[in-house]
């Protein structure tokens, strides 16, 4: 069967040589396969938050109520941004960033899992130190959906309606992202 | 042991047909290398070299793909393919058949591996999305495929060879094979559609999710060139009359297929650059070096000795029909049509000196064996390969063994119900 394949393998590169790529290329948008041939049902939706983030609009609750989806609520503290200050202005104001952020992502966190409970959504929650993009990254190779404000990041630079860690999920994300 | 020429051309013919079945190395290479040994251990001279090369063969093949090229270019064959899969309407069956009959069809005018790399892409698409098995409609594909090429002069290569070789017109192709193209192509349909009957259903709301999914598909956003596409479809029907009418006006297959190349790339202006880089180069080249490898064989006498030997054993044309049905079908089953094809050329036209043996239905009798052979096994042909080769690139496959239940079982029905038919064509020649 080894050899089989791989003489299959041979032969259609001689015979086919770039051919098929150059055919599947063409019929990339004609192509529907089963991924999006029905309705998008993601099992698992990530929504990160911070201080910029704009409230999640009703209508997507009420979609992901009917999804069933399990949600993830994300809160990242920047560490960049505190070994920063603690460079720029001392460890002790280093300190105070990180405290401030736990305070902030805690009441953050805490209020938003309150409004999806009160719509019947349990989700669970991580407040983490760290960088945002690099934990995003790594935590949506387990999801279907990243959920996210269009002004998330908005620290770390905002154009045209958009911020920079907006611009960078949409390209780098392995899965499907939504905006509101 | 002395090593006469006769004995240094097969040698080199046997290896390189070898290494080009195993194909570690490219095939145009094998066949290149094996014609440059043959030249330098001085079997053949520049003469026979020139002489040995079917340029009719080459430049036809040569024109079709430039033809083709640019008529990919305006997106025809995906818009074909869109139009098929909404005519379908979700169901399997209707799948299968359209998808076999057109293409059938496509094949017949145009080469094998074009059109199968050119129908798969949507029949997998379809497939996965009404959630069947696709197999049954891949082998549909390869087996029609295979069948729509022998029914013309330039479906298949093995029929533009000896279309060349003897001098039989488009229209002589539509006449003899035509009909058992027609034939065998329900056949396979009827078999497919009988051994996959289980496959050959899907639940009710699959079928409505899939026709509401590719009925989103607007075909016309496949026209990327309306120019292009309108003046594609236009050549391509002015070619395919001059092919019917070629004798008529006294133009060769290889001339009408260069005129209308030219007249395209002249009448839409596509850039030649792009045309001409996309001619499938490789395989000219293993057209050019077969031929050389076999005037080796026919140089040497190797030829004109095994005829003699068959002729010893069959004595009269019907005999000869039967033999060589069969024998290039199991031949070309096992191994690749074209070096078949090209070998048995001159093996007929040898036996053809013997006044008892008419060539005339020979040739007719090696396009059924050599074209339908090839759906035998799964190497039997270009078009399995292509097609076996992308659903591997897909995660899937088919086994050789699997392929060759289905396979063999529709060489033997095809075969058999062929050469009946040939023979009906030609009853003076029943044994």
């Amino acid at each position: 069967m080894g050899y089989f394949i791989e003489l299959i393998n041979r032969k259609f590169k001689d015979i086919a040589g770039n051919t098929y790529e150059d055919i599947r290329s063409d019929y990339r948008d004609f192509l529907v396969d089963e991924d999006v041939s029905g309705p998008l049902i993601p099992s698992r939706v990530v929504i990160p938050l911070d201080g910029d983030a704009g409230p999640i609009p009703s209508s997507l609750i009420d979609l992901i109520r009917g999804w069933n989806s399990e949600v993830l609520f994300l809160f990242i503290i920047d560490q960049d941004m505190q070994l920063s200050i603690s460079r720029i202005l001392g460890e002790t104001q280093g300190d105070e960033f990180i405290d401030r952020n736990k305070a902030l992502g805690t009441e953050i966190l805490t209020d938003v899992i309150r409004i999806f409970e009160a719509a019947g959504i349990t989700g669970s929650s991580q407040l983490l130190v760290g960088s945002p993009m690099t934990h995003l990254q790594q935590i949506l190779t387990n999801a279907d959906l990243l959920l996210m404000s269009r002004t998330y990041g908005k620290q770390s630079g905002f154009i045209s309606g958009l911020s920079h860690m907006c611009r960078y999920l949409l390209r780098e994300s392995p899965g499907s992202v939504l905006l509101y | 042991m002395e090593f006469t020429p006769e004995i240094i051309a097969i040698l080199i013919f046997f290896v390189t047909y070898v290494l080009i079945i195993d194909e570690r190395i490219h095939r145009s290479v094998c066949a290149l290398a094996g014609a440059s040994v043959l030249i330098i251990a001085g079997i053949l001279n520049w003469d026979q070299v020139l002489s040995s090369i079917d340029f009719g063969t080459i430049f036809l093949l040569m024109g079709m793909m430039v033809i083709v090229n640019v008529t990919r270019r305006s997106g025809l064959f995906e818009y074909i393919a869109i139009r098929t899969a909404k005519a379908a309407g979700g169901d399997p069956l209707r799948v299968l058949i359209l998808f076999a009959l057109v293409t059938g069809l496509i094949s017949a005018f145009l080469d094998n591996v074009t059109t199968v790399l050119l129908m798969t892409p949507m029949i997998l698409t379809i497939t996965r999305l009404m959630q069947v098995n696709p197999v049954p409609f891949l082998l549909g594909e390869i087996f029609a495929s295979n069948t729509g090429g022998m029914a013309t002069l330039i479906g298949d290569p093995p029929n533009i060879m000896i279309g060349s070789t003897a001098n039989l017109s488009f229209n002589e192709f539509i006449q003899y094979m035509g009909p058992i193209a027609a034939v065998d192509m329900v056949v396979i349909i009827v078999f497919l559609a009988l051994l996959y009957r289980n496959d050959m259903r899907s639940a009710p709301e699959i079928r409505q999710s899939m026709i509401r999914a590719i009925g989103q598909l607007d075909e016309r956003h496949a026209i990327l060139d309306p120019v292009l596409f309108r003046r594609s479809l236009v050549v391509i029907s002015l070619v395919t009359v001059a092919f019917f009418v070629h004798g008529i006006i006294g133009l060769e297959p290889a001339e009408v297929a260069l005129i209308g190349a030219s007249f395209l790339l002249v009448w839409t202006r596509v850039p030649p650059e792009l045309i001409f880089e996309k001619i499938e180069w490789t395989a000219l080249f293993f057209f050019g070096g077969l031929f050389i490898l076999v005037g080796g064989l026919v140089e040497t006498g190797v030829i004109s000795a095994a005829a003699h030997g068959i002729v010893s054993f069959i004595t009269d044309t019907g005999g000869a029909m039967v033999a060589i049905i069969w024998f290039s079908a199991i031949a070309s089953g096992i191994v690749d049509n074209i070096p078949l094809t090209a070998a048995m050329i001159p093996l007929i036209q040898e036996m053809g000196q013997n006044p008892s043996i008419q060539t005339y239905p020979l040739w007719w009798s090696l396009s059924l064996g050599a074209c339908l052979g090839g759906n035998m096994t799964a190497i039997g042909s270009s078009a399995n390969v292509v097609v076996l080769g992308i659903l591997e690139r897909e995660g899937q496959g088919i086994s050789f063994i699997e392929f060759f239940k289905v396979g063999i079982w529709v060489m033997i029905l095809t075969v058999f119900i062929g050469m009946v038919i040939l023979f009906l064509m030609f009853p003076i020649h029943l044994p």
